[in-house]
């Protein structure tokens, strides 16, 4: 069966959509007033055209309407016929339209020649790629992210593991929610969410775990506490190192030191089990036990509950008070509060519990309070780890563009899952290969260090990020580059950054509703948007230039680019069944490759239970939440509440809430022992304070789009450090001093902001990430989770020294 | 009157003569234009004389009520009814001549990237949490030729997760080395937003004209129109309350979705 081959475009709702794609594309054509096509979602207002695409920036997935105009992005209104924003957005999301429109767009292919960026066309630039793979196929690693879309994603993927045979493929998403999957799996058996948004809409109470919706996940945060104004009492327990803008909204303030949490949610279940509150039908039929083996395993080992509960015991409130400096009062009223069936409870986390050297241990602690309680599974109980970018879970988790993984929760190790890639694939049986690549951080290192001591990469392909400034200890991950000559950076990119500084080829991208994109959300939502105005100058699709590499490879008689019969790996039939010649810039639009890439895709959703519907449902609707399985009457229903028998269609008749993906075969949910642990660095006499690094509500990830736009640049114009406001009388600081920020890796300076965004207990400092010119994680550590490989930007030890005035100003 | 309450009384006189003077100074000092206004911050009691460091310690509260004591300044008059001068007495007018109303319109585009995206702050806030704001913009305000307009969406309370500070200040004390760290990256923005039509249509001359902008999110017709709305916006009839009696919406222009197209 040759499936590379089948997917052709013959719908007529195809051509209809393809048409209003074109339309969007030009503007100035599209006069007439109303729908456009019917199908696609656009409409006209006088001379601007409007149409729906997801937010370019995080893991919430808003939809926006952008308007277009003579091929210009003129406004951005929120979606009102979205279900997750229902018609807001955020500062970010308001402005999302201007980051297509920075003064450096970067427009043409360049390469470093004697220490210069020297444009060259595209045709050079491909043969450059196609050279560097050829220097060595198992040397050549890809770098991406949870902003690559599907397809991109999913030609990333295949050309990596299918073309090159090479697993050296990996997002920064292992920066950001590796921990994140491997709770899931070590609780699920399968990776994402089991609730939705509409938990929010239902709750009474929300926790925070090291979380600040309120600048993170601005529309979550809204969704819940503007319910407060319609009369509603919904409370509010912030948990987290310090106070920000959500605890200010907060019904309970928990401040922890560093690094205890693990111990907080043990005092919680020890109280569950102590009170006899937890929900035992729940525990007795859809519950299991583990601890950590000896190894330690992703998958541990079984314990009876007897054990369980004996290794809880100690965590007493008073205990869980002495390691976390949270009161054993604060403890027990969390105790109670899981304990009362009555109450829905929805946890919130993101990447205070995901940068983590602990971050497994804590995600399947955070999962097994609410397994333990029962808080579970009804709409408004949910535990809901939340993702920092768009496609985060529709890419990096999905299509699995991670270096263990195969799209669809496969893994490369498995042979049964190698062969269902090589079918789908249509290559010859051991074409994939079943050891993992290099992760994140090993793949940086290998890069970084010279051939000659053992470093195996010698070339990294960068799509959709900015690692320059996103990986931590920068000087060992990253500036390790510089003067290496025999190693090779290929940066696709759409403004100058600090990774495209050290890069030696410089690929210009198109961005957002410049392309045509899906992308997939926190809550299982797979959202689709065609292109709608042009990229500037020579930018082209990041799609179009990892499937333009790989014909360039295939022309060149690359074998791994040839299927078993022969066929170019990527080849796209039209409904004549003639080869589209998509790789020519000037024929890509001629078909719609997203469509054909995410039709082959879809084969691989089925086994995990991660249904995707056909591509044209995704142009009808916004967005719709896995699994989507055809009903009776032939339409594509979603699924809100995953293993839950009221409203998934996977779990049998009769049995309530199945974990059908249990890691234990018996459709049970594991719930974990972890003991509270010590950080890999703590503060001491040398480097006396707690660094903690995040985000801002104006920027997003590296600033690299936000940072051109002016409203948004404005408003938050440089990097700071946070103080305690005693810290700094200490030592003689106000508002606005510079000092140094300096590690046992690296030192920055930076000026002091004294109650600011957020203010931290003594002894802690925060620093957000967003400022190229001020890179925190030269001084951040590498240190990272066992289990999912992603490190702790969230603590390390720092020290604080105060600059003099006129040194900080030269 | 005990000595109790003679204690908490001069603490509640103390409060009032701290919120009044902040106040004024808040009304009186917030041009966006002036780099060196400071903003009242917390301000560090530094009195160790041993260190050495650059900075003048800040006096505690005590020692400003020597140094400025809690007082009406010059500037201050307590006339009340003074505040009202400038809003149109009820059902009077002829409403705005078109020079204030694109003065308004001009003025209005000043801190919005395009017509329908937030409008940034033109003054500091504190930094965290959202409550203050609606001290002012609550019922709304207007004070002189400056206004602190109501919600158009009250329904929304966390405001800053949409509205920023045009100008950011670390607090308000932006000193140089802060200035030398924030050039703008990557040059300017070249976008260009969308506006939409300055007036409504009419069916004939003499009738009331359709609202010209989408009303989503502005459900609250007197956050631009009312007695605290912009001159040149303001209705000339704010005695009538119920506008989309008179005036009505675009269902296109509020893109509400229609399972049928375009009316």
């Amino acid at each position: 069966m040759k499936l590379s081959r089948r997917f052709f475009l013959k719908s007529s709702a195809m051509s209809a959509a393809m048409a209003a794609a074109q339309r969007g594309a030009n503007a100035q054509e599209a006069s007439t007033p109303g729908l456009a096509a019917p199908g696609s979602m656009s409409r006209t207002t006088g001379d601007v055209l409007w149409n729906k695409a997801p937010c370019r920036f995080c893991g919430t997935g808003c939809h926006v309407q952008v308007g277009v105009r003579d091929d210009r992005v003129v406004a951005i209104a929120g979606d009102q016929a979205a279900e997750v924003n229902k018609g807001l957005l955020c500062v970010k999301g308001y402005h999302v339209g201007m980051i297509l429109y920075g003064e450096d767009r970067l427009t043409t292919p360049m390469l470093r020649r004697d220490g210069e960026l020297v444009p060259i066309t595209w045709d050079e630039a491909l043969d450059v790629i196609a050279d560097r793979v050829e220097v060595d196929p198992t040397g050549f690693a890809m770098y991406g992210s949870g902003q690559w879309t599907i397809p991109e994603g999913y030609a990333a993927q295949k050309f990596m593991k299918g073309g090159l045979s090479n697993n050296h493929i990996d997002p920064n998403a292992r920066l950001c929610m590796a921990s994140a999957v491997t709770g899931f799996l070590a609780t699920y058996g399968v990776d994402e969410p089991a609730g939705v948004y509409d938990d929010l809409d239902a709750c009474d109470t929300v926790i925070t775990w090291g979380n600040n919706p309120a600048e993170m996940h601005p529309i979550l945060f809204s969704r819940f506490i503007d319910r407060r104004s319609s009369g509603e009492q919904v409370d509010l327990i912030d948990i987290g190192t310090r106070r920000t803008r959500t605890s200010d909204h907060a019904t309970h303030v928990l401040q922890f030191r560093p690094n205890t949490d693990l111990a907080i949610c043990n005092g919680i279940a020890n109280l569950l089990i102590q009170n006899n509150t937890y929900d035992a039908d729940f525990v007795e039929n859809h519950c299991a036990f583990k601890q950590d083996s000896d190894p330690r395993g992703l998958h541990g080992e079984a314990i009876t509950f007897d054990q369980y509960k004996a290794a809880l015991a100690e965590y007493t409130p008073e205990r869980v008070e002495e390691i976390s400096g949270v009161p054993a009062a604060d403890i027990r009223m969390l105790g109670d509060l899981f304990g009362n069936p009555d109450k829905r409870i929805v946890s919130l986390w993101c990447m205070g519990a995901n940068q983590h050297t602990e971050g497994t241990a804590l995600n399947t602690l955070l999962h097994g309070i609410h397994l333990l309680s029962g808080h579970f599974g009804r709409p408004g109980d949910a535990p809901t780890s939340l993702t920092g970018q768009p496609s985060a879970c529709g890419t990096a988790r999905e299509v699995g563009t991670l270096a263990h993984a195969l799209p669809g929760g496969r893994v490369v190790m498995n042979e049964a899952h190698r062969q269902h890639a090589e079918e789908y694939w249509n290559v010859e049986a051991g074409r994939v290969q079943a050891t993992p690549g290099y992760h994140t951080v090993r793949m940086w290192e290998q890069f970084c260090t010279p051939t000659s001591e053992g470093g195996d990469i010698h070339t990294i392909w960068v799509q959709v990020t900015n690692p320059g400034q996103t990986l931590p200890n920068l000087g060992r991950l990253f500036d390790g580059k510089a003067g290496l000559d025999d190693k090779f950076l290929i940066v696709s990119d759409v403004y100058p950054t600090a990774t495209t500084a050290l890069a030696d080829l410089v690929l210009p991208a198109a961005m957002w509703v410049e392309k045509n994109g899906v992308f997939g959300n926190s809550e299982r939502r797979t959202q689709q948007w065609f292109k709608m105005v042009e990229p500037p100058g020579d930018a082209r699709d990041d799609c179009w230039m990892t499937l333009a590499a790989a014909r360039r490879l295939y022309e060149r008689g690359f074998e791994g680019m040839r299927d078993k019969d022969g066929e170019f790996l990527f080849r796209i039939d039209d409904e004549n069944g003639n080869e589209v010649p998509y790789w020519n810039w000037a024929n890509y639009y001629d078909t719609n490759v997203d469509e054909a890439l995410f039709e082959e895709y879809r084969l691989f959703t089925r086994l995990k239970h991660k249904d995707l519907a056909p591509y044209q449902e995704y142009v009808r609707a916004h967005g719709l939440r896995w699994p989507v399985v055809e009903t009776e009457d032939g339409r594509w229903r979603e699924t809100r509440w995953r293993f839950s028998e009221f409203d998934d269609p996977y779990v049998e008749e009769g049995k309530e809430f199945q974990f059908y993906h249990s890691p234990t075969h018996d459709d049970r949910a594991q719930l974990w022992f972890r003991p509270h642990a010590e950080p890999p660095e703590s503060p001491d006499d040398e480097y006396p304070y707690w660094l903690s690094t995040g985000r801002v509500l104006e920027h997003w990830h590296s600033g690299t789009m936000t940072m051109r736009v002016t409203q948004l640049r404005n408003a938050m114009p440089s990097a700071y450090v946070e103080m305690n406001p005693e810290d700094a009388a200490d030592l003689g600081l106000q508002n606005g001093d510079m000092v140094e920020v300096a590690s046992r890796r690296g030192a920055i300076e930076l000026p002091v902001w004294l109650d600011g965004r957020g203010t931290p207990p003594r002894g802690s400092l925060f620093v957000p990430f967003f400022d190229e010119r001020l890179l925190i994680n030269r001084v951040t550590l590498h240190d990272f989770d066992p289990f999912s490989k992603q490190p702790d930007y969230k603590k390390c030890a720092v020290n604080v020294r105060p600059l003099p005035r006129q040194q900080a100003t030269e | 009157m005990s000595a109790v309450e003679g204690k908490e009384r001069a603490v509640q006189i103390l409060l009032v003569g701290i919120i009044t003077a902040s106040g004024i100074g808040f009304l009186v000092g917030t041009s966006p234009a002036d780099p060196d206004m400071a903003v009242p911050t917390h301000v560090s009691v530094h009195e160790d004389s041993n260190r050495q460091s650059p900075h003048r310690a800040a006096p505690s509260y005590n020692q400003q009520r020597e140094i400025v004591p809690a007082s009406a300044n010059a500037e201050w008059t307590s006339d009340l009814s003074a505040l009202r001068e400038g809003i149109p007495a009820l059902g009077s007018g002829d409403g705005p001549s078109e020079q204030e109303q694109l003065a308004a319109y001009a003025e209005r585009l000043q801190n919005r990237a395009y017509d329908g995206a937030p409008p940034t702050i033109p003054h500091p806030i504190q930094s965290q949490g959202a409550p203050e704001c609606l001290a002012c913009h609550g019922e709304g305000l207007a004070v002189d030729s400056r206004i602190a307009q109501q919600p158009s969406h009250p329904f929304l309370t966390s405001c800053t997760q949409c509205h920023v500070e045009g100008t950011a200040r670390f607090g308000g004390r932006p000193s140089e080395g802060v200035l030398a760290h924030t050039q703008n990256l990557g040059g300017d923005n070249l976008f260009g937003g969308h506006t939409w039509p300055r007036l409504g249509d009419r069916a004939w001359e003499g009738a009331p004209p359709t609202i010209p902008h989408p009303t989503w999110m502005r459900q609250e017709c007197n956050s631009c129109h009312g007695p605290t709305g912009r001159n040149g916006l303001r209705t000339p009839h704010t005695d009538r309350a119920s506008c989309t009696q008179c005036h009505a919406p675009g269902a296109v222009l509020d893109q509400r979705p229609l399972p049928f197209g375009a009316p």
